[in-house]
C-alpha cells in the first residue's frame, strides 16, 4: 500500500480528530473549573484535582504527537482531499478554530494558576499542563503551515504563478493591482 | 547564504494571502520585496529554514523583530518565489 493510498483524506481524519479533541478540551476545562470551585469548601478533592489535571497534561502531549504526526504526514507527500469533498482549506480553518480553544482553555489554567500556591501540588501541576498547551498548541501551528505550504506546492507545481517581476517597484505594483 | 535576488514570483495562494492583508502587514509586504533587491540584503531580514527536511524552502518574518506573520519563499538563480504569507500563531511558553 502507497504511502499515498494510506493516508487519503488526511484533511477529513484531522477535522474530525481535531473537533473530538476540541470539545475533550472544553470538558476537561470545565471539569477542573468545577472541581476548583469545590476546592474552596474542601480540602479532600486535591488529590483528585492533581489526577485530573495530570491526565489533561497526558491528553495535550498525546495530540502534540498527534499533530506532530499530521505535520510530518503531509510534509511526507500524504494525500489530503478526499472523495467527500474535504480540502485542505477546510483543515486549516479547523486547525484555527482548534488554536484558538486552545488559547481559552490555556487561560482557564492561567486563572487557576493564579490562585494557587506557586510550590503547591496544584500550582506545579497547573504549570505543567499550560508547558502542555503550548506544545499541542505548537505541533497544530506546525500542521497548519504544513498545509499552508502544500497548496503554494500544488499551485507552483500547476504553473499558478505571476509573471516575473525584475524590480520591486512591478512586483508591488502587481500585488496592489490584484488585491 | 541565499545570494543576490534579481526578480521575484508570487504564487497564486501568495496573491491571494495578500489580498486578506491590512494596510499595515501590506506596507511591510512591500519594504520585504523592497529589502530582497538590496544587495546585500539587510541583516534584520533574516531568513529561517522553514524545516530542515525541506531544503531550500525560506521564511522570513514580515514586521523585523517580530514574530506575528512570516513569509515563505524559495530562491533558485537568484529569483525569489513566494509561497505564502500569513500569521505565525504563537502562545507565551512560560507564563
Amino acid at each position: 500500500m502507497s504511502a499515498t493510498t494510506l493516508h487519503a483524506g488526511l484533511a477529513g481524519l484531522t477535522i474530525e480528530h481535531a473537533r473530538r479533541f476540541e470539545q475533550h478540551s472544553r470538558d476537561g476545562a470545565r471539569r477542573v473549573g468545577f472541581v476548583t470551585k469545590v476546592l474552596r469548601f474542601a480540602f479532600a478533592p486535591i488529590d483528585f484535582l492533581c489526577g485530573m489535571l495530570d491526565r489533561q497534561t497526558l491528553r495535550m502531549k498525546d495530540q502534540a504527537v498527534w499533530f506532530n504526526g499530521v505535520r510530518a504526514s503531509i510534509e511526507g507527500g500524504a494525500e489530503l482531499s478526499d472523495s467527500q469533498g474535504v480540502t485542505s482549506a477546510d483543515m486549516i480553518a479547523e486547525l484555527e478554530k482548534l488554536q484558538q480553544v486552545i488559547r481559552d482553555v490555556r487561560v482557564t489554567f492561567l486563572k487557576l494558576e493564579a490562585q494557587v500556591k506557586p510550590t503547591s501540588r496544584i500550582g506545579q501541576r497547573t504549570r505543567g499542563l499550560i508547558a502542555a498547551l503550548g506544545e499541542v498548541f505548537d505541533a497544530v501551528e506546525g500542521a497548519r503551515w504544513a498545509a499552508l505550504e502544500r497548496e503554494a506546492d500544488d499551485d507552483i507545481a500547476a504553473g499558478r504563478v505571476s509573471p516575473t517581476f525584475a524590480n520591486a517597484a512591478d512586483a508591488i505594483a502587481y500585488l496592489n493591482a490584484n488585491a | 547564504m541565499v545570494g543576490r535576488i534579481t526578480a521575484v514570483v508570487f504564487s497564486t495562494r501568495f496573491v491571494r494571502d495578500h489580498k486578506k492583508l491590512d494596510a499595515v502587514q501590506r506596507a511591510a509586504v512591500a519594504g520585504c520585496i523592497e529589502d530582497l533587491y538590496l544587495d546585500p540584503i539587510p541583516e534584520a531580514r533574516r531568513f529561517h529554514l522553514l524545516n530542515p527536511k525541506r531544503a531550500g524552502i525560506y521564511s522570513v518574518d514580515l514586521f523585523s523583530g517580530k514574530t506575528t506573520h512570516k513569509i515563505t519563499l524559495t530562491i533558485t538563480d537568484g529569483i525569489a518565489t513566494f509561497r505564502r504569507v500569513d500569521t505565525h500563531a504563537a502562545i507565551d511558553r512560560s507564563p
